[in-house]
């Protein structure tokens, strides 16, 4: 590659300047997540997909309206939870949790941090099926903050609450959780 | 901040789920749609062309950025005039689209959707709704994005919002937090307490059985009228003052 590679301020700036390239590398540096958020509703890989391709599309389209101090990934999350709930709404499904874990938690791209280590698979599906019986308003928080390793102001921002409910939410579905969970996982604090 | 025993899990525990991975081809997607919806020189020479005089029908797309009810009026006019409007909502998103409120519907759809009875202004201002959102939980929501006296809010662009649920004995109006700025005021309203907040920076929920939490009125961050008649839980949300909400509650009717 020559020269310095763009800043995401400087690929947001050109793409509004109708420079699709500079767009299409917006799209490869955030579709993983995008994916994921759209995943979290629609619940199905392909049709995923399908949703995260058009919320991109729609971002391009709205690019005009994004306020450029602004953070972009959170604008274009929300942008793809919408697109997301919009089908999902369209075919009278209800957004539910679907995710599983996996065998093995090197494979893939993530990186597994050193708890993954001490969690068998077993309390991981635990954990996860603890989540999936949460009220869905604690759910989605706890899920886009720690699942998808969001920040509380994103999370706020995709799930157009307070960042304050993010919080105290986050903080009750912990709560709730941690009366669910095993006495040797119930941390002092 | 240390992190939690249970935080740590909790984000481990998104390191191990078998998320779908995209796929090598959806940039490239992507781009190929933008890019041919991208003006090209070609087609923009077309509309630089001296109009055939022998075309019997002319059929002119527009994409309008006024309101709705805008784009109605202005639609009807010119399909008076032989012109056909055909009018693309991608490009300017409908009003209240981004707030999550539910599926897009029609005013005469939601009426069969939901079991109580739902209640529209009446008169010309604020007129007819410019959209209209059902949620998955049975909950109506009109949204006017300005009003003949509402002006739009800076932040979201809407002059009034009114959303009515099905009310049960749960709910219970609650003061969860509320600013500095922010002004109370309890009231009747349909000859029930009602509760209207006024000012910026203001959290407010309503409480359900368990007490907790289940839904932030926060959405214009402006005033706000919430009161239950008839079975129905109001929230009218608006840029205006006391007097102009209820001046609209005034008007409410039952749907035709």
């Amino acid at each position: 590659m020559e020269g310095r590679p763009l800043d995401e301020q400087e690929l947001i700036a050109s793409a509004k300047n109708g420079d699709t390239r500079a767009f299409g590398q917006l799209v490869r540096i955030h579709q993983g997540i995008a994916l994921r958020v759209a995943y979290l509703v629609v619940r199905d890989p392909s049709e995923a997909e399908d949703v995260t391709q058009d919320a991109f599309v729609k971002a391009y389209r709205s690019l005009d309206r994004f306020r450029g101090e602004a953070p972009f990934r959170p604008w274009l999350l929300r942008i793809v939870r919408n697109e997301a709930l919009n089908r999902v709404r369209s075919t009278k499904r209800r957004e539910r949790l679907a995710l599983q874990v996996i065998n093995d938690p090197v494979s893939g791209d993530a990186v597994p941090s050193p708890e993954t280590e001490v969690m068998s698979e077993e309390e991981r599906r635990r954990l996860l099926g603890l989540i999936e019986d949460l009220p869905e308003r604690y759910r989605s928080v706890l899920v886009h903050r720690y699942l998808l390793d969001l920040s509380e102001e994103e999370t706020s921002e995709i799930l157009r609450l307070p960042v304050g409910t993010v919080k105290s939410r986050s903080s009750r579905a912990m709560q709730r959780l941690r009366k669910s969970l095993a006495p040797e996982y119930r941390d002092s604090e | 901040m240390k992190e939690s025993r249970l935080e740590s899990m909790l984000t481990s525990l998104g390191d191990s789920i078998d998320w779908p991975a995209a796929s090598p081809h959806l940039s490239a997607r992507v781009m190929t749609r933008i890019e041919s919806e991208q003006p090209t020189a070609a087609s923009r020479g077309i509309w630089r062309r001296p109009a055939i005089a022998t075309v019997a029908v002319l059929v002119v797309t527009v994409v309008l950025v006024f309101s709705p009810s805008a784009r109605q009026a202005v639609a009807d006019l010119l399909s008076a005039a032989g012109i056909r409007i055909g009018v693309t909502s991608d490009q300017t998103p409908t009003i209240g689209a981004e707030l999550d409120l539910g599926q897009l519907v029609q005013l005469d759809e939601v009426e069969n959707a939901v079991e109580f009875q739902i209640r529209i202004p009446g008169g010309r201002d604020p007129g007819v709704p410019h959209a209209v959102y059902l949620s998955d939980g049975g909950q109506v929501t009109m949204v006017w994005d300005r009003t003949p006296s509402l002006p739009a809010a800076a932040d979201t662009g809407i002059g009034l919002l009114l959303t009515q649920s099905a009310g049960n004995d749960g709910p219970e109006f609650a003061e969860k937090s509320i600013g500095p700025e922010t002004g109370v005021q309890t009231l009747m309203v349909e000859g029930q307490p009602a509760l209207w907040i006024e000012g910026a920076g203001h959290t407010f929920a309503l409480l359900d059985a368990e007490g907790e939490p289940i839904e932030e009125t926060t959405r214009l961050a402006a005033n706000v009228l919430l009161w239950e008649a008839g079975g129905v839980n109001h929230r009218l949300e608006t840029t205006g003052d006391l007097q102009r909400s209820l001046a609209v509650v005034d008007t409410l009717e039952p749907l035709p």
